[in-house]
Parts: C-alpha cells; sequence; structure tokens
C-alpha cells in the first residue's frame, strides 16, 4: 500500500493564522515526488513535524498541550488538517483544537465520497492501523538533526530502527507481559519455586506419615477393645463358676438375673410405647400442640384456603352464558372475572392446604410424658439396682468370696480401661466439629482432620506443580523469543549491512564510507577517516535501506535535512534523499540550500514543489510563495547571521 | 430433592442403639424425626447453604409417620413464620409460605424447598442435642434425655 500526503491546512495555530500546503500536481491528485517548504526557524517547522505524528497516531494530549498551540493574537478553537491517499482510497484527518477548554478531538472525512461530511473519531485504514506505532512514525516524520543518533553513538536507535521495521518490537514488547502472566500465576496458586514445592512435599509427607500413624493407633486400640470384652466375658464366666459352687448364693444370684430381665423388658416395652406416642408432634410437645391450635385459627380467620378455587372463576368466565346470579356475562365481565381468578388458588394447591387444616383439625392432646419417662426413669434405677446386688452378691466361703471380689474388681478395671479406649476412638475418629473444638483436636490427633489436611496438601502440591511447570515453560518461551529475536536481528542486520553498504558505494563512490557491524548503534569502518557528513548520508542510506523491507510504502516527511551537512556532502546526499521514496516531503531553512537544492533529483523537472512561507509584520499573516527563483533567493536574516531581528528579505 | 441427615448425626443416634441393651430407634425416620423437632423447637436450623450434602436416606415419608406428616409440615411452616417475622394477620405472606413449604405434586406432599428447610432444622437439632451433655448409652435414657432438652428449647 502507498501512502501519500496530498495537503496540509492550518488555521489558528501557533502565529499559523490560516495556512494550505498542496503537495499535488496541478490538475491532479498525484502528489509531487518532492515537496520543499522553506519556513525561518519560528515559522512553525518543529511544530508542524510534532502535528503530523499527533494527527497519524490520534494521540491524546494534556489541557497545557493543547493551549501551547493557542495563537498570541487569541482564538477559541485551531485546525490541522490532513489529505491522505492510501491506495486508491482518499481520506482526511482532522484534528480540532478547542483552546478554551484545552481538548483536542479527532475526526476523519471522505472528500471523494458525494455528501461525506465529517465522521467522529480518528481513522486510518486497516493495513496502516497495525504497523503505525509512535515508533515507527518517528522513522519517516524525521527530524534531520537526529541522524547522528544513528552513528556510533552506542544508543540503541539503528538497531531499534530496523527491529521496529521489521516489526520484531512487538515481540520485544510481548516478553514483559510473560513475566507478569507467570507473577499473576504465582499470586493465585501460592508456590513460587521449586524450593517452595519442596517445602509442600515435605509437609505432604508429614502429614501422610501422621495420618497412617493415627490409623494404625485406632486398629490397635480397637483391637485391644475386642481384646478387653474377650477378658470381661472369661471373668464373668470365672465369677459365675464361683458362685454357683455356692448353691444359696447362686439361687439368689439367679433371683437377681431374673429381676434383671424382666426389669429389662419392661424397660424395652415401655421405651417402645412412648417411642410411638413421641412421634406424633402433637403429643410430644404442649408447644407444639399449642402451635397447631394457633396456626388453624389463622387459617380460620384468613379463611385460608378460600373455599372456591380458580379454576371454578376460569370456567364461569370461558364457558358459561350468564353468572351464577343469573346476569349476562359480556367480554368485560369475562376480562375481570379471569384477571381476578389470579388471586384464587388452583384446585390441588386448595387440596393440600385443606389436608393440613383437616389435620390440625384433629390433633391429639399433649401426653403426660413426664409421668411415663419418670416411671421409665424408675424402672432404669432398679434395674441398676438389681446389677449391683448381682454384683456385690457374697459368698459363705471367704476364700471364695475374697476371689468373687478379686474377679469383680478386674471386671470393672478392664471395663474402666476399655471405656478409656473406646473414648480414644472416638476423639481420633470423631469428625463432629463441636467435638473437636471441645477437646482441641487437630491434624495430628484426629484422623478426619488428617485426612483433610493430607488432601488439602495434595492439591497444594497439584498447585505447586502446575505453576513451577508453568513457570518453567514462561522461562523457555521468554528464552525462545530472545533466541528467535536474536537470530532474525542478526540475519536482517547482515542483510541491512550488505544492502547498505551497496548503496552508500552508489552514492559516495570513491569517498564511500562501509558500515562494520549494526550493535545498538551503526559502527562504521575506518571511523576515524570518515568525515561527518559521510556519517549522515550512510544513516540516510540505512534508512532508506530499512523503508525497502517495509510492507506500506510511507511519505519520507524530513526537518532540516541538510543543515549539518558541508556543501559537499549535501551535494552527494541530496540525489540519495530524492532516491529514497516516492514522495519527500523537505522542510528546509534558506542556509542549507546551498548545495543540497540544486543536487535533488526529482523523477521530472516539474516533479517539485519549492514553498516559501514566511511571517509579515502582521501578527499572525503568513505570505506563501511557489516560485522557484523566490525559494532560492529568499534568505532570513536571523538564519544567515544569527542575529535576534526576525526580519525577511524577500528575493524578486 | 429428599431427607437428609448428616453422618455425624447419624453416627451421634447409631452410637446410642449400638449401646443400648433395652431399646432401639426403629428407623433413620425415627433419628430424623428427634433431630428435626428439636430445631423447630427451638425455631433454629442451619442455613440453606449449610444442608447437609450427603446422599438422601430416603424419598418418601415412611407408614410411621404418614398419618401424621402434616403436623410435622405445619410445625415446620410455624417455625419459618417466626423466623421470618411474618405477622400473623397477612394472609398472601403466609399463603405463599405454606405454598412454598407444600406441594400437592410430591407424593411426600412437602416441596423440594420444604424438604431442604427440614433438613437444614433436624441438622441443627442434631447440633443441640450432641452439645446438651453426654451422649446417653441406654435408649430408655435418650428418650428422658431428649424430652428434657426439648422441653427447654
Amino acid at each position: 500500500m502507498n501512502l501519500r500526503i496530498e495537503e496540509i491546512r492550518y488555521k489558528n495555530i501557533r502565529d499559523i493564522g490560516s495556512l494550505k500546503l498542496d503537495f499535488t500536481k496541478s490538475g491532479s491528485n498525484q502528489p509531487k515526488h518532492i515537496s520543499l517548504v522553506q519556513m525561518p526557524n519560528g515559522t512553525g517547522k518543529t511544530t508542524t513535524m510534532g502535528l503530523i505524528r499527533h494527527l497519524i497516531l490520534g494521540s491524546e494530549l494534556n489541557n497545557e498541550t493543547v493551549r501551547g498551540y493557542e495563537p498570541e493574537t487569541g482564538a477559541s478553537n485551531g485546525e490541522f488538517i490532513i489529505s491522505f491517499a492510501a491506495g486508491e482510497e482518499r481520506f482526511r484527518l482532522h484534528m480540532e483544537l478547542d483552546y478554551d477548554l484545552g481538548t483536542i478531538t479527532y475526526k476523519h472525512s471522505y472528500p471523494q465520497r458525494e455528501g461525506g461530511g465529517l465522521n467522529s473519531n480518528h481513522y486510518l485504514p486497516l493495513e496502516l492501523e497495525n504497523i503505525l506505532t509512535e515508533e515507527f512514525v518517528d522513522l519517516f516524520v524525521f527530524n534531520g538533526e537526529l541522524t547522528d543518533d544513528f552513528i556510533e553513538t552506542g544508543e540503541d536507535k539503528a538497531e531499534e530502527a530496523l527491529k521496529i521495521v521489521t516489526r520484531l518490537d512487538r515481540i520485544e514488547v510481548q516478553r514483559p507481559a510473560i513475566e507478569r502472566v507467570v507473577e499473576k500465576q504465582q499470586q493465585n496458586k501460592g508456590a513460587k519455586t521449586e524450593q517452595g514445592l519442596k517445602q509442600i512435599r515435605s509437609r505432604l509427607e508429614k502429614r501422610e506419615k501422621k495420618l497412617a500413624n493415627l490409623k494404625q493407633l485406632r486398629n490397635s486400640l480397637e483391637d485391644d477393645i475386642d481384646g478387653h470384652d474377650s477378658t470381661i466375658e472369661d471373668l464373668e464366666a470365672e465369677r459365675e463358676s464361683i458362685i454357683a459352687s455356692d448353691k444359696k448364693a447362686l439361687e439368689k444370684y439367679k433371683e437377681y438375673q431374673s429381676e434383671i430381665n424382666d426389669l429389662q423388658t419392661t424397660l424395652e416395652t415401655d421405651s417402645a410405647e412412648l417411642l410411638d406416642s413421641m412421634r406424633v408432634p402433637s403429643k410430644l410437645s404442649p408447644s407444639f400442640h399449642d402451635d397447631f391450635i394457633s396456626l388453624l385459627k389463622h387459617m380460620q380467620i384468613l379463611k385460608l384456603p378460600r373455599s372456591t378455587s380458580k379454576e371454578f372463576f376460569v370456567e364461569l368466565a370461558d364457558e358459561e352464558e350468564s353468572c351464577i346470579c343469573g346476569r349476562e356475562l359480556d367480554e368485560e365481565h369475562r376480562s375481570e372475572i379471569r384477571e381476578n381468578a389470579e388471586k384464587f388458588l388452583s384446585n390441588e394447591d386448595v387440596g393440600v392446604l385443606n389436608s393440613l387444616k383437616q389435620r390440625l383439625g384433629n390433633i391429639s392432646e399433649p401426653l403426660d410424658l413426664d409421668t411415663r419417662l419418670e416411671s421409665l426413669r424408675k424402672t432404669r434405677q432398679d434395674l441398676k439396682q438389681y446389677e449391683t446386688q448381682q454384683d456385690q452378691l457374697n459368698l459363705r466361703d471367704d476364700d471364695l468370696e475374697a476371689e468373687k471380689q478379686k474377679l469383680t474388681q478386674k471386671i470393672e478395671s478392664e471395663k474402666a480401661t476399655k471405656e478409656n479406649k473406646e473414648k480414644k476412638v472416638d476423639l481420633l475418629t470423631s469428625d463432629d466439629k463441636v467435638l473437636r473444638q471441645k477437646h482441641n483436636l487437630n491434624w495430628e490427633s484426629n484422623i478426619p482432620e488428617a485426612k483433610r489436611e493430607v488432601r488439602k496438601y495434595k492439591n497444594k502440591r497439584e498447585e505447586a506443580t502446575d505453576t513451577v511447570t508453568f513457570s518453567n515453560q514462561a522461562n523457555k518461551l521468554d528464552a525462545i523469543l530472545e533466541e528467535f529475536v536474536d537470530r532474525a536481528i542478526s540475519e536482517v542486520k547482515d542483510k541491512q549491512i550488505q544492502k547498505t553498504n551497496e548503496r552508500l558505494d552508489q552514492i559516495l563512490k570513491r569517498s564511500s564510507v562501509q558500515i562494520e557491524s549494526i550493535d545498538d548503534s551503526i559502527n562504521l569502518k575506518n571511523k576515524s577517516g570518515s568525515s561527518e557528513g559521510q556519517s549522515l548520508a550512510v544513516a540516510y542510506a540505512y534508512l532508506s535501506t530499512l523503508f525497502e523491507g517495509s510492507a506500506v510504502d510511507m511519505p519520507f516527511v524530513i526537518d532540516s535535512p541538510a543543515v549539518s551537512l558541508d556543501h559537499k556532502v549535501r551535494s552527494e546526499v541530496a540525489p540519495v534523499i530524492s532516491n529514497l521514496f516516492d514522495q519527500v516531503i523537505a522542510f528546509v531553512i534558506s542556509t542549507e540550500k546551498e548545495g543540497f537544492i540544486e543536487n535533488l533529483e526529482p523523477a521530472t523537472e516539474d516533479d517539485i514543489n519549492y514553498y516559501t512561507v514566511y511571517k509579515t509584520d502582521k501578527a499572525g499573516e503568513l505570505r506563501t510563495h511557489t516560485d522557484r527563483d523566490f525559494f532560492m533567493d529568499f534568505t532570513s536574516e536571523e538564519e544567515e547571521e544569527g542575529g535576534p531581528v526576525h526580519s525577511v528579505q524577500e528575493g524578486e | 430433592m429428599s431427607f437428609r441427615l448428616s453422618d455425624n448425626a447419624r453416627k451421634y443416634f447409631d452410637e446410642i442403639e449400638n449401646s443400648s441393651s433395652t431399646g432401639q430407634f426403629n428407623s433413620m425416620w425415627d433419628k430424623y424425626y428427634f433431630a428435626a423437632m428439636i430445631g423447630i423447637k427451638a425455631r433454629d436450623r442451619v442455613s440453606t447453604d449449610d444442608e447437609p450434602s450427603v446422599e438422601p436416606f430416603v424419598d418418601s415419608v415412611i407408614e410411621d409417620f404418614r398419618d401424621q406428616k402434616f403436623e410435622i409440615y405445619a410445625a415446620l411452616i410455624s417455625a419459618e413464620v417466626e423466623r421470618q417475622y411474618i405477622p400473623k394477620d397477612e394472609e398472601d405472606e403466609i399463603r405463599d409460605l405454606m405454598l412454598s413449604i407444600l406441594d400437592s405434586n410430591d407424593p411426600t406432599q412437602l416441596s423440594d424447598h420444604g424438604k431442604q428447610l427440614l433438613n437444614c432444622y433436624a441438622e441443627r437439632g442434631y447440633k443441640i442435642l450432641q452439645s446438651s451433655g453426654p451422649k446417653p448409652t441406654e435408649f430408655d435414657q435418650f428418650l428422658r434425655r431428649y424430652h428434657q432438652i426439648l422441653e427447654k428449647q
């Protein structure tokens, strides 16, 4: 795609009240090959270069910068417009400056289109939108005085320019993003490093070991409990055999046992009966009974559910010719009935509420549970008493009695030890939050907690492993990108050096200098033997070669192209600059013309514009000439003599 | 949506049952009912977000409770009326609450929301029982203790 600048217009920008620079051939839209705009210092060259950059990029400017463009004569608004041709398409970018508010507004228009008015917002064709970064624009809207920065400075402008034009700079920009993504992942997921992962693994291992130990302890305790049960059984059998040797005691023992059995049966039967009664809420507690009475009463007061259902009214509105009161139903009545029917419940809802209401109307009176529970308590007490008496049954033979008591003590001791171990198992295995808090149980003393802890650390390990893997992969990606850019740039550098050197041979011929290497900036072979002018010629040649590889053919807009060149080099560099681009717009001052202008090589004789723009004595007024002779003869005192007075000598 | 009793609550009742030599609960519904009625009486339930996520123990109301199921639902409605501070003369709100808890199309005639609420009362009820002193070891002792705790709520 070719991008060309056809025209620039100014209105109320600093000292420029109104100015139009047309770069096209007369009677055609084709831009001239070379457009020279001679403006004495202070007329607006630098301002123009800055505005071109801002307008192409659509830069946001702060209030102070916007107000910096306000003319001293005062104006509320300013305007800067460039007409572009991009291939066959023509478009204009408008920059509107509001000096009162300090704001900038971009608009665009299509002069070719019928009725094409102003459209809001900035616009660039898609092909340009993708490549026009600030850095790229600086390479073709170029400050000639900065050409020096490309050569032997150690700064990276030359190498950066190579990256920008080949778009390798985009990859460079993405590399810090990789680090940011990794950091975010690490923040979200915890462990950041191999060291962090190792720590998590070690903690997990510790918890897994503890869980295994706790399970082993539980199994061992459960085995012990079984052992105690068996021992208790054996001891009881032994005690019974001792009792059996005393006939009277045996009878008493059996008598107690019979009572115990009866009481146990009573307890079982009474409990079952009580359970049956307690299953009915109204019998379970007087307060539930009261709740039901109260709820039923309110349902009755509120007429819940209403005896007429929604379906009744819907049917009435849809199917009946007259109302149940005998009046005729018209459409208005029917519509109202249907609307109001929504306030009534469906048949199903009425049914379920009626079931509830019916049950509440038939609830039982609360039971006297206290009496029955007291009876239960008494039975339990009697049972305990018989069990104790049975345990404490005295034998007539002292030795046997002593033996029996000893066995009883052993049984009690076994039971106590067993209970103690059962409690320990309870604490080891309980997943009850209340119990855990009460006994201060944690992963070192409770199996469910230890299981949770192991699960937690397994998740952490997985996340940390993922993070470390992710980080390693990101490092690899970064290294790949770095190597890719290095290799690509190295290859591009070699080609760039070769092509630039060939071009230098063409322009400088016998006095040619050559590029030795590009290491951030351009290094010349035999630097001491090359003049400043030669160095600048190298820089221009470098730039021209750069753009040969660019996807879009750009206009070259340059400020002060020859100001620091000696006359001899100007004559050598001028043809180079002419031949670099299909459109060159050069803003010059009078002192750099000699040796430069006459050596420019436009494609044809009339393919060059000679604009001279200078201030008159009237503030804000500029005069413009397009005549070549006027251009060549024009001098500015200030530039010629470095004096402060800005008077203009007009040529013929 | 069905009836659910948390593992901890089941364990609580199972241990009483296992240690008792003089009686036992007849079903999981017995355990669920005892737990739920304590929560309802206390007008306290866990939040619906904390409803036990265990597998349901049953989808229906068993025979033992079929006749009195509407009493259980009425108790649930009364508790929710109080928890939600619904004035007792607000016909629309009470009717809407009842219809959100009951469901004529469900075999139990309790809606999913109603079951969820009952599960939440049962979970709270179990926690009240659990934190009210040592666990009884005999069934008759449990019934006596239960009555005392219920009447304290």
